[in-house]
C-alpha cells in the first residue's frame, strides 16, 4: 500500500481515533490505527472492541491495500512534520515509512488480519439533528454514575421517537433528563438503548466539528449502536441491563417553586461550597417570604451564608442538598433564568430552566439529612 | 462439533450436548489436573459456538508471546498493573482473564474489568465466552466480588471458570457452576497426542506429563533433567545418603541464579516424591522412567513416614516460596531438617 496525503487532513482524522484507541498495552493491536487505501481516499478504522471509529480522508492512492500503525506514534510524529504531502508506504513486512520534505521514518506496525472485525452498518432508522443530541448528551452526561460496580447507570438511556428523543441519566443521586421534539420521519417503533459515556464522549467531538444542521445518520442492531456524520462512523456496542424506571422518580408536581438567576445562584453556591463538608458538599437551602437561603457550616473551618432576594410567599422550608449537584445543572443550562421547585425538607427537588426553552429539562435532586 | 480435543470424551459430550440443544449452563467450572486440557477444551468449545474462530488459540497462555507479556509484566509494580488488568481478547467475543504478576494472582482490577466487559453484547452472532482461568488463584475479596455475575449473567454470556481442584474454591463460587471434572489421558490418547503434534523424545514425555497432554507440550525436557539432578541430590542427602557436600554445589548455583524460581524446582521436588511413594509401595508406572534405577535404590532405604514428612515440608516451602524466601537457604534447611528427621 502507497498512499499521498495532505498533513492537516490526516492529522483532523488521526485525533478523532485518539479518544478510541487503547492506551493499554494488553491487546497491541488495539493501540494501532487501520489504515485502508482504496480509489481516491484512505479509511482509518480505531477500535477498543467497545467503540469504533471509522473515519476517511481523501488521497492520492497510490498502490492500494491496508495495514495497521500504533495510532499515537503516528499522530504524534505527523504533528511535528511541515504543513504538505506526506507520503505513506506500507512494505511486506508491516514496516511503513513516512516521507514528507526531506524527512523519512519507519514505523512498525502490525498485520491487519488480527484487527479485530467491526459489525456492519445496518439500515439507517433516523437521521438525528447531531447539534441537538450533543445538546442533550451535555445536560446529561454529567449525572452518569462514576461508580464503576453499578453498570446499567454507566450510561444514558436513549429514547428514539418518530416525534422526538429523550435522553435520560442517573447516578441514583440525582437524575437529569431531557426530551427534545423533533420530526424524525419514518421511524416504526421507539428505539431504547443504553448510551456507554465514552461514546456519549465521541459524538460530543463528531458534533464540535460538524455543520449546525448537519444530521447524524442513526441505526442500531441487537448489541450495537451506529452513528453516521458524513464520511465518519462511530460504533458503540450497547450497554445491557436494565436501566431504572426513572418514570416514577419523576415527581408528579411540587407544591412551592422560586425562580432564580442562575448566575447569582450559582456565585452564590460556589462561595457557600467552599464550607461544606468536602465528602458530602451538604448544604442547606432554605426559603422564607421573598428570600432564598443558603447556609453550609463545617465545625473547624467556618460557616458561609448567602441570602438572594425572590419572589416566594409559601410557608418556610428547609432542604439539604450536595451543592456539587446543582452547580453541575447549572452549568449544563444556557438559560440565564432557572426555577427550583421542591415540597418540603424529605421530598426530592426539581431543577428546571426558566423561560419557554423548545425542550424540556428536568434535573431532579435527592435531598439529604443535615 | 468441539473438535481437537484429546481424551475426556464425556466432558466433551457434555458440552456439545448443550451446543446442539441450544441448552447451555452459562457458569461451568472445569477442574482437573495442570496441563489437562482445561483452557484448551474452554478455548475449542468457544470455537464451536463463536463465529470466525480461527485465531483464537493465540490466547494460549501457553504460546511464546502471551508468556513473553506475562514474564514482562513480572517487572512491573503492582500499581501499574492494576491500571492496566491484563486479559487476552483476540477474539472480540472471547475474553481471558489469566492469573498475573510474579505470584500468577488474578486480581480485583481484573474482575473489575469483567464485570464492565460483561455488560456489553456480542459482537456477533448470540454468545460471548469469559474464560477466567485459574480461578482458584482469585483472592477471597475478587472470587467474591464475581458472585452477583457468576449467579445472573447477561442472557449471552457464558463463563468459564477453570480451577485444579474444585475444592480450592469457595463453595459459594462452587455452587453457582455446574462443575465437569477432567481427568488424566489414557496412554493411548496420550500417544495419539504427541504424534499428532510430533513432539520429540514422546516416550519420556508421555511418562512425564502423566496424563496431562498441556505437561508434554511445554515441558522443557533439558531445564527438567538439570532441576531433576539438583533435586534428586537433595533427597539423596535429605534421605541421609552421603554427607552435605553432595548438595552444596547444587544449592550454590540455585540460590545464586536470579531468573529461576522456587516453584520450578519444587515442582520436580513432588514429582520424584511421588515416584518415590509408587516405588515404596510395590507399584511400578513412575513419571521419571529413564531413573528408575536410582529411584529404586533410594526407595528401598527410605521409609514412608520419610516420604509423608518430606511432602509436608514441600507444602511448606510452596507456601512460603509466595512470600519470596531464599532459595538456596530453602532448599537446605529442608535437607537438613529431613537429615534429622530420617
Amino acid at each position: 500500500m502507497e498512499f499521498a496525503i495532505n498533513k492537516a487532513d490526516l492529522v483532523r482524522e488521526l485525533n478523532l481515533s485518539q479518544g478510541v484507541v487503547e492506551k493499554k498495552t494488553t491487546i497491541p493491536i488495539l493501540s494501532n490505527v487501520l489504515i485502508e487505501a482504496d480509489g481516491d481516499r484512505i479509511v482509518l478504522t480505531a477500535t477498543d472492541l467497545e467503540l469504533g471509529v471509522r473515519c476517511s480522508a481523501p488521497a492520492i492512492v497510490k498502490k492500494g491495500g491496508s495495514g495497521t500503525i500504533p495510532a499515537k506514534k503516528l499522530l504524534d510524529y505527523v504533528r511535528l512534520l511541515p504543513d504538505g504531502e506526506i507520503n505513506i508506504k506500507f512494505a511486506d513486512n508491516q514496516w511503513a515509512t513516512i516521507t514528507c520534505g526531506r524527512s523519512k521514518t519507519r514505523i512498525a506496525g502490525m498485520s491487519r488480519e488480527s484487527f479485530p472485525e467491526l459489525p456492519h452498518l445496518p439500515e439507517v432508522l433516523a437521521e438525528i439533528p447531531v447539534k441537538t443530541l450533543a445538546m442533550m448528551i451535555s445536560k446529561t452526561i454529567f449525572a452518569i454514575s462514576a461508580e464503576e460496580s453499578r453498570f446499567t447507570l454507566n450510561g444514558a438511556l436513549l429514547i428514539v421517537r418518530a416525534d422526538g428523543m429523550v435522553m435520560v441519566a442517573t447516578d441514583s443521586h440525582r437524575l437529569a433528563l431531557v426530551e427534545q421534539k423533533v420530526q424524525l420521519g419514518n421511524l416504526k417503533a421507539p428505539y431504547r438503548a443504553l448510551l456507554p459515556r465514552k461514546a456519549m464522549n465521541e459524538i460530543l467531538k463528531l458534533a464540535a466539528d460538524a455543520e449546525p444542521d448537519a444530521k447524524l445518520m442513526f441505526s442500531g442492531d441487537d448489541n450495537h449502536l451506529f452513528f453516521t456524520l458524513g464520511q465518519r462512523l462511530l460504533i458503540s456496542r450497547k450497554l445491557t441491563g436494565n436501566f431504572p424506571e426513572f418514570e416514577r422518580v419523576l415527581p408528579k408536581e411540587h407544591a412551592h417553586a422560586v425562580s432564580m438567576d442562575r448566575d447569582e445562584l450559582k456565585g452564590a453556591l460556589e462561595r457557600v461550597m467552599q464550607f461544606a463538608d468536602e465528602r458530602s458538599r451538604a448544604i442547606k437551602l432554605t426559603a422564607a417570604a421573598n428570600e432564598f437561603r443558603l447556609h453550609s457550616s463545617l465545625s473547624e473551618t467556618g460557616e458561609s451564608e448567602e441570602t438572594l432576594t425572590v419572589s416566594y410567599d409559601g410557608p418556610p422550608v428547609q432542604i439539604g442538598f450536595n451543592a456539587q449537584y446543582i452547580v453541575d445543572f447549572l452549568r449544563a443550562t444556557a438559560e440565564t433564568e432557572v426555577v427550583f421547585h421542591f415540597k418540603d425538607g424529605g421530598a426530592a427537588g426539581e431543577m428546571r430552566p426558566g423561560g419557554d426553552a423548545a425542550y424540556t429539562y428536568r434535573y431532579i435532586i435527592m435531598p439529604m439529612r443535615i | 462439533m468441539i473438535e481437537n480435543v484429546f481424551g475426556n470424551r464425556a466432558v466433551v459430550e457434555t458440552l456439545e450436548t448443550m451446543v446442539r440443544d441450544k441448552r447451555m449452563s452459562q457458569t461451568l467450572l472445569l477442574s482437573g489436573p495442570e496441563g489437562v486440557g482445561k483452557a484448551t477444551l474452554a478455548r475449542r468449545f468457544a470455537a464451536a459456538l463463536l463465529p470466525n474462530t480461527e485465531s483464537i488459540d493465540k490466547d494460549d497462555l501457553g504460546s511464546e508471546d502471551n508468556r513473553e507479556l506475562l514474564v514482562d509484566r513480572e517487572k512491573w509494580t503492582s500499581e501499574k498493573r492494576s491500571d492496566d488488568p491484563l486479559f487476552f481478547s483476540t477474539h472480540s467475543d472471547f475474553v481471558t482473564f489469566p492469573p498475573d504478576g510474579p505470584l500468577r494472582q488474578l486480581s480485583i482490577q481484573q474482575m473489575r474489568l469483567l464485570k464492565q466487559k460483561a455488560q456489553f453484547g456480542p459482537l456477533k452472532g448470540p454468545w460471548r465466552v469469559f474464560l477466567i482461568d485459574h480461578i482458584d488463584r482469585a483472592n477471597e475479596q475478587a472470587a467474591n466480588s464475581l458472585l452477583k455475575t457468576l449467579e445472573e449473567p447477561p442472557p449471552y454470556l457464558i463463563l468459564i471458570l477453570t480451577a485444579e481442584n474444585a475444592y480450592d474454591l469457595l463453595p459459594t463460587i462452587r455452587s453457582r457452576a455446574v462443575q465437569l471434572t477432567l481427568g488424566a489421558l489414557s496412554d493411548a490418547e496420550m500417544k495419539q497426542f504427541v504424534k499428532a503434534r510430533g513432539l520429540d523424545r514422546s516416550e519420556q514425555r508421555i511418562a512425564l506429563a502423566s496424563g496431562c497432554p498441556g505437561l508434554a507440550v511445554s515441558l522443557d525436557l533439558d531445564v527438567y533433567e538439570k532441576r531433576r539432578t539438583a533435586m534428586l541430590a537433595l533427597l539423596r542427602v535429605a534421605s541421609g545418603q552421603g554427607g552435605m557436600e553432595g548438595w552444596a554445589k547444587f544449592s550454590e548455583s540455585i540460590g545464586a541464579s536470579k531468573s529461576e524460581k522456587l516453584e520450578g524446582y519444587l515442582k520436580v521436588l513432588y514429582m520424584l516424591l511421588e515416584d518415590l511413594l509408587v516405588l515404596h509401595e510395590g507399584g511400578s508406572k513412575i513419571r521419571n522412567i529413564d531413573l528408575e534405577r536410582e529411584l529404586r535404590a533410594l526407595s528401598n532405604v527410605i521409609s514412608f513416614e520419610w516420604i509423608r514428612k518430606a511432602v509436608g515440608k514441600t507444602d511448606e516451602l510452596v507456601d512460603l516460596a509466595r512470600r519470596s524466601i531464599q532459595k538456596g537457604i530453602a532448599l537446605d534447611a529442608f535437607a537438613v531438617g529431613m537429615r534429622r528427621a530420617g
